[in-house]
């Protein structure tokens, strides 16, 4: 089940944790050494309100491995209010059909799990559309 | 004139192809090192001191690495050099690179450039699942995306930004099957009329079954060396490598500062141009990548074939003239090198009922790996 790596990426799985660059304070998501915008060294972290609204997107019908219980599902193109695109599913959809332009916001799913061969469960964000209220 | 730039001047010696399908009775090697041999044979049996090939997914569905010992052993070469080159779908592009680069070098004086890639040892869905490892795994592949996926979600922004709708990869997807219909090594020869596209079914919204490449096994193989080697008589009839260039752009489309524009098709075309000395209304005929038709879409605008929005309208040009990926199959890591030998082919006036009416002098071949990630291009001809 890949643990290390599961573990390394936490912070971006559960609470979208990425990086502002000390130098041209461009928003960054995933975080790496070297800012995309500037260049320069980019180590600060910053975490994402979590609000977006869908980019791009599409079905997904022919799933992979370990997906295919989930089919038909969309995934897309979610650009974050801080300016970074994020690639994830999308959920909690029901009737209401995907668009350009939707305003959603990350929740913690289950992406996946192991088959039953240990029974591990891999966790990490998705995003739903927004509903005006509290919910 | 410059004769020492002219005594290492590139030349394509001998190409070699087996057709593009399901070779359920071949394996790996087979399939490689036949593709080696009938290149070597059309050469003239020149005797290679260099074997490099280009593989995607033999690591995973052949369970097999170390390609170079497996393969050019089997092709009765054993003690030359050898090794793979990996670039997802331009990876037989890359090997055919390397190949110039290393006679061009002088350090080498006849490579084989070879593409192979076996599909049908696994089941279907093993190998789509094995084609998504050319996505970012950690923030693409773990959300369940694959890589026609991917295709549809450029699509998607590209119908919406420019105001269309899907009806404009029909013309791409019916040219490639027209073509492939007279390609004796294309999978897909029975054609594909405007109605069979319309009531096709919509894999992934908006591309459909037609828009996307079908994965198949295939090899093929091109033989470069240095013009100053082959004999004077020959020289004139043989195809020139002009130009050559890879580039590369971020790999996950969440990275991309423009989404609809394919940076690396872009720099590696005008870099390609730029070394053969060469401008775009100078090429008679057009290789491009059509793993999925968003790829020609976003290829066309790339390279200055059309503007923003107008990358489907691929009437003006000779593009993809033995099928594509569309219409003759998609062997991954090998189709690089099929855009290659079928350039040779139509430069050559070899390429039968495929073959263009007015000889081409240019052709600008280009192979993108990772849904445009790697572009790498080649510019083909005579004198």
């Amino acid at each position: 089940m890949e643990a290390p790596r599961h573990w390394r990426l936490k912070k971006q799985r559960y609470s979208l944790t990425g990086e502002v660059c000390p130098h041209c304070s461009a928003k960054i998501f995933p975080p790496r050494d070297v800012c995309p915008e500037c260049g320069q060294e980019a180590k600060t972290a910053f975490q994402f309100s979590g609000k977006g609204e869908v980019f791009s997107y599409t079905t997904i019908n022919d799933a992979p491995s370990g997906y295919q219980e989930q089919a038909p599902y969309a995934v897309a193109l979610v650009k974050l209010n801080e300016g970074p695109i994020v690639t994830a599913q999308l959920t909690d959809l029901g009737a209401e059909p995907v668009r350009i332009g939707m305003p959603v916001e990350m929740v913690t799913r289950r992406i996946k799990d192991d088959g039953n061969e240990r029974g591990v469960i891999l966790y990490g964000y998705k995003f739903r559309p927004v509903i005006a209220g509290p919910r | 004139m410059n004769t020492n730039q002219e005594k290492k001047q590139v030349v394509i010696a001998g190409i070699g192809m087996l057709p593009v399908g399901e070779h359920w009775d071949l394996s790996l090697r087979t399939l490689g090192a036949r593709a080696v041999r009938k290149a070597l044979a059309d050469s003239g049996n020149l005797k290679p001191d260099a074997i490099y090939i280009g593989n995607g997914l033999a690591n995973i569905l052949s369970h097999q690495a170390n390609l170079g010992a497996l393969i050019s052993d089997e092709a009765g070469f054993s003690g030359i050099e050898s090794c793979t080159f990996e670039a997802a779908g331009a990876s037989g592009a890359a090997a055919f690179r390397a190949a110039c680069l290393a006679v061009q070098s002088g350090l080498i004086d006849v490579a084989v450039a070879l593409g192979v890639e076996k599909i049908t040892d696994c089941d279907g869905s093993t190998a789509l699942t094995a084609q998504d490892l050319i996505l970012n795994y950690e923030f693409e592949g773990i959300t369940g995306l694959t890589v026609a996926a991917g295709a549809a979600i450029i699509a998607q922004r590209y119908i919406s930004e420019h105001l269309l709708d899907h009806s404009i990869f029909q013309n791409i997807a019916l040219q490639s099957y027209q073509h492939a219909q007279d390609n004796p090594n294309a999978m897909y020869r029975n054609g594909l009329t405007a109605a069979m596209y319309q009531k096709q079914s919509i894999k992934n919204d908006p591309l459909g079954l037609f828009d996307i490449s079908s994965l198949a096994d295939g090899a093929a193989a091109l033989v470069v060396t240095r013009e100053e080697l082959i004999p004077v008589e020959s020289r004139e009839e043989m195809v020139r490598v002009l130009g050559s260039a890879n580039a590369i752009a971020p790999l996950s489309l969440h990275d991309r500062h423009q989404l609809l524009q394919y940076s690396a098709a872009s720099q590696s075309a005008a870099s390609a141009l730029r070394k053969a000395g060469m401008s775009l209304n100078e090429v008679d005929l057009f290789e491009l990548w059509d793993a999925n038709s968003i790829d020609t879409v976003l290829s066309m605008e790339a390279i200055g074939l059309a503007l923003p929005g107008k990358g489907w309208q691929t009437e003006n040009i000779i593009l993809n003239s033995m099928g594509g990926c569309l219409g003759r199959g998609n062997p991954l890591g090998a189709s690089g090198a099929y855009q290659l030998a079928e350039a040779v082919l139509q430069l050559r006036g070899q390429a039968g009922a495929c073959q263009i009416a007015q000889l081409p002098k240019r052709a600008l071949v280009q192979a993108l790996g990772g849904l445009g990630s790697t572009a790498i291009t080649h510019i083909l001809g005579h004198g």
